[in-house]
């Protein structure tokens, strides 16, 4: 079942995703983090944040809408009060790093990449730049250049994991931009953008107006989008993906492994289910006995064009 | 003092647990009653749970990976724990009349667990449609609940508003196990047939709709007695909830000490909050917010506090309603 990302062994496929697995203390009491392959905190900023003001998320339908800001404790919390826990986790934790400015990233990034426990380091480049008037890092390729070359510079022995954004025209451009900057794996991808409106108090359901979209509604198009990465980019440069979207059940994760990625990552599923968790391990187990395929790592790009 | 209910003082543990109904009923206005039978580590967890906790109950098949709304759990106060079930011929009317309550097999340890809740959508919708012994998904207990200071001279003024009724049935049952005497309860709903609890109107018709009855079985089965309002004047005090609560107090004695118990939406626990403030009492709250998992992951569930000596210094800031809520002081949260 075992998967590689770079130099970082998975013992199988399943990840958590970035901010819907808070800091594993809290999921620790409704799964046992240790039959997963990773886990990747929420995206931790230079300083605390407190987020969006409410509502910060709505169902839609097979969906689910958030704006919660990245509310999260900061840096220095982080490294004081989560990491001790994060430590005593069995599995590989990957550190998702967000910020409004490159120095910013580079400042968390350098920090949080001394610590021993750390498998790797990934930027959620969705984030806006301030310096750029607020357009997010992660639509323009040199944009998407400049900060992964940043924080490569700065940490070079880190595995870094470039988290992309799926809102852009062309996801290869800026995932060959990624590559081309440093970066030893991929995850596609973020959640769309989207919103919902009120009508009776027209006004928008969401605090922060617009939020993101992810859950199963989005799950052909991330599927996509991993396809495409792999085709286009990855495949070539022998860089691994992180697939996530959507996924719901084992069925999802191997459609997205086939389509390119070797690992998977479970927000909105588990947000609403924790003990999808495992039953997507048990499932990918059950689908490779049942076909005979010896390893995890032989679904990788298996599809047949 | 403080008393919780179970034996232990520590946190409740929790956890994913699958229960059985046992019990399902209508009553009211499209409203339902499910009793939920928990054995083994669920019973256990259950058994220390507190008035004010709530659950997050799944409305769909998990393990039909297809089968994906609605996608997120929907939440439900505990509106009791009991250690016995409930008489299925009550819910079951193909069962023989006169049956027995489901009775404790010996070294059998469950607990059943009761909700009380209106149909809304698809989440509440689905569970309305559930049958008897038909699994269910949930999460729980979560959150912190009430408090409870108890003592010979304190009283104890309980206040529920549509939805927020049901957990203070939990916390009437548990005062009134404690050893609190002085309990009063005070039910708020827009109608009269939308009081989420069973009413026992033929009971008795008040000399004043101030003065507390058994008017709900809920509240009486603990010896609770309760003062009914209803926004529309269809039956006890014509007005707000609180607008009664205040009233009652006005004709009252003060005892020495007073702690009101409060839920319901957030318009009427903002006018508790001020009520509190004005007598200087005692107040906790229990808030409801949007959301997603219930359980501290996805930072959905926000409502502004700041701490409640509050110097102006003290910047409001947000805390999550599922995991360091739903219960909070009323002078912490920032009304406005
Ligand atoms: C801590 C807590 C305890 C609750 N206890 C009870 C109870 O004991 N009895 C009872 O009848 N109701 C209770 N509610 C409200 C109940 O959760 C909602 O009525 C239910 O989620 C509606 O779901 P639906 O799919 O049927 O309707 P929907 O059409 O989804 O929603 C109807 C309304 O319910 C609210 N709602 C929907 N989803 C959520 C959600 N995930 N979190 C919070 N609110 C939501 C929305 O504001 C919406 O306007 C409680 C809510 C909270 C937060
Ligand atoms: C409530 C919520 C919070 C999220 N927070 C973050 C975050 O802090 N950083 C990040 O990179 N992605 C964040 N995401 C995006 C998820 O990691 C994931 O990319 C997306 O939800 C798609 O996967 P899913 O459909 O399995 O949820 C968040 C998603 C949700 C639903
Ligand atoms: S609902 Fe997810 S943190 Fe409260």
């Amino acid at each position: 079942m075992s998967v590689r990302l770079g130099p970082v062994r998975l013992a199988n496929p399943v990840m958590t995703a970035s901010g819907t697995c808070g800091y594993a203390l809290e999921l620790a009491e409704f799964v046992d983090l240790a039959g997963l392959g990773g886990f990747v905190t929420k995206s931790i900023t230079l300083e605390p944040q407190e987020g969006n003001p409410p509502q910060r998320t709505q169902e839609t339908p097979c969906g689910l809408l958030n704006s919660i800001g990245l509310a999260n404790v900061g840096l220095d919390r982080f490294l004081e009060e989560k990491v001790p826990l994060l430590e005593r986790l069995s599995i590989p934790v990957f550190v998702n790093v967000a910020g409004k400015t490159v120095e910013q990233y580079v400042e968390v990034a350098r920090r949080v990449s001394r610590i021993p426990a750390v498998a790797g380091l990934e930027l959620n480049i969705s984030c806006p730049n301030v310096k750029e008037g607020g357009i997010a890092f992660g639509v323009h390729p040199p944009m998407v250049a400049e900060l992964v070359q940043a924080v490569r510079r700065a940490c070079p022995q880190t595995v870094l994991v470039v988290k992309l954004t799926p809102n852009v025209t062309d996801i290869a451009e800026t995932a060959a931009a990624a590559v081309d900057a440093g970066a030893d794996v991929l995850t596609v991808a973020n959640t769309f953008l989207g919103m919902a409106i009120d009508i009776d108090g027209r006004r928008p359901v969401l605090g922060g107006i617009s939020g993101g979209l992810s859950g199963p509604a989005i799950k052909p198009l991330a599927l996509y989008l991993v396809h495409r990465v792999y085709r286009q980019v990855a495949r070539d440069r022998r860089i691994p993906i992180i697939g996530l979207g959507g996924i719901m059940s084992a069925a999802d994760a191997v459609e997205f492994m086939l389509a390119g990625a070797t690992a998977v990552g479970i927000g909105t599923a588990a947000l609403a289910d924790p003990a999808c968790l495992p039953r997507v391990v048990e499932g990918i187990r059950n689908y490779l006995l049942e076909k005979g395929i010896p390893a995890a790592a032989d679904l990788v790009g298996a599809l047949q064009l | 003092m403080t008393i919780s209910p179970g034996q232990s003082q520590e946190t409740p543990r929790r956890g994913q647990f699958q229960g059985r109904i046992a019990g399902a009923d209508r009553f009211g206005d499209k409203l339902r009653s499910l009793t939920v039978a928990l054995t083994g580590a669920g019973a256990a967890a259950f058994r220390q749970a507190r008035p004010g906790q709530f659950v997050q109950l799944s409305c769909r098949d998990l393990h039909d990976g297809r089968c994906a709304s609605p996608l997120l759990r929907r939440p439900l106060s505990i509106a009791g724990i009991h250690q016995e079930g409930p008489n299925p011929a009550a819910s079951d009317p193909s069962a023989p009349t006169g049956t027995k309550p489901t009775q404790r097999a010996p070294g059998d340890e469950s607990v059943w667990v009761e909700f009380l809740f209106r149909v809304q959508g698809p989440g509440t919708g689905w569970l309305s449609r559930r049958a008897l012994d038909e699994p269910l998904d949930l999460l729980g207990p979560l959150g912190n609940g009430f408090r409870l200071p108890t003592g010979r001279d304190r009283r104890a003024i309980l206040i529920g508003g549509g939805v927020g009724l049901p957990p203070m049935f939990f916390l009437a049952d548990v005062l009134s196990r404690a050893g609190q005497t002085d309990i009063v309860a005070f039910a708020g709903a827009r109608t009269v047939s939308q009081f989420v609890g069973t009413l026992c109107l033929d009971r008795c018709e008040p000399a004043s709709t101030l003065m507390p009855l058994g008017l709900l079985e809920q509240f009486n089965r603990c010896g609770v007695g309760c003062v009914l309002a209803t926004d529309d004047g269809s039956r006890g005090f014509a007005g707000s909830v609180v607008e009664a609560v205040e009233e009652f107090l006005a004709g009252q004695p003060k005892p020495a000490r007073t702690d009101l118990y409060a839920c319901g939406p957030k318009g009427m626990l903002r006018a508790v909050a001020r009520l509190a403030e004005r007598r200087d009492l005692a107040c906790q709250v229990c808030m409801e917010a949007y959301m997603a998992c219930g359980i501290g992951l996805c930072q959905s569930c926000v409502v502004p506090v700041r701490s409640a000596d509050a110097g102006a210094a003290d910047a409001p800031h947000y805390k999550l309603v599922c995991s360091q809520g739903p219960v909070f002081d009323a002078r912490t949260i920032c009304w406005d």
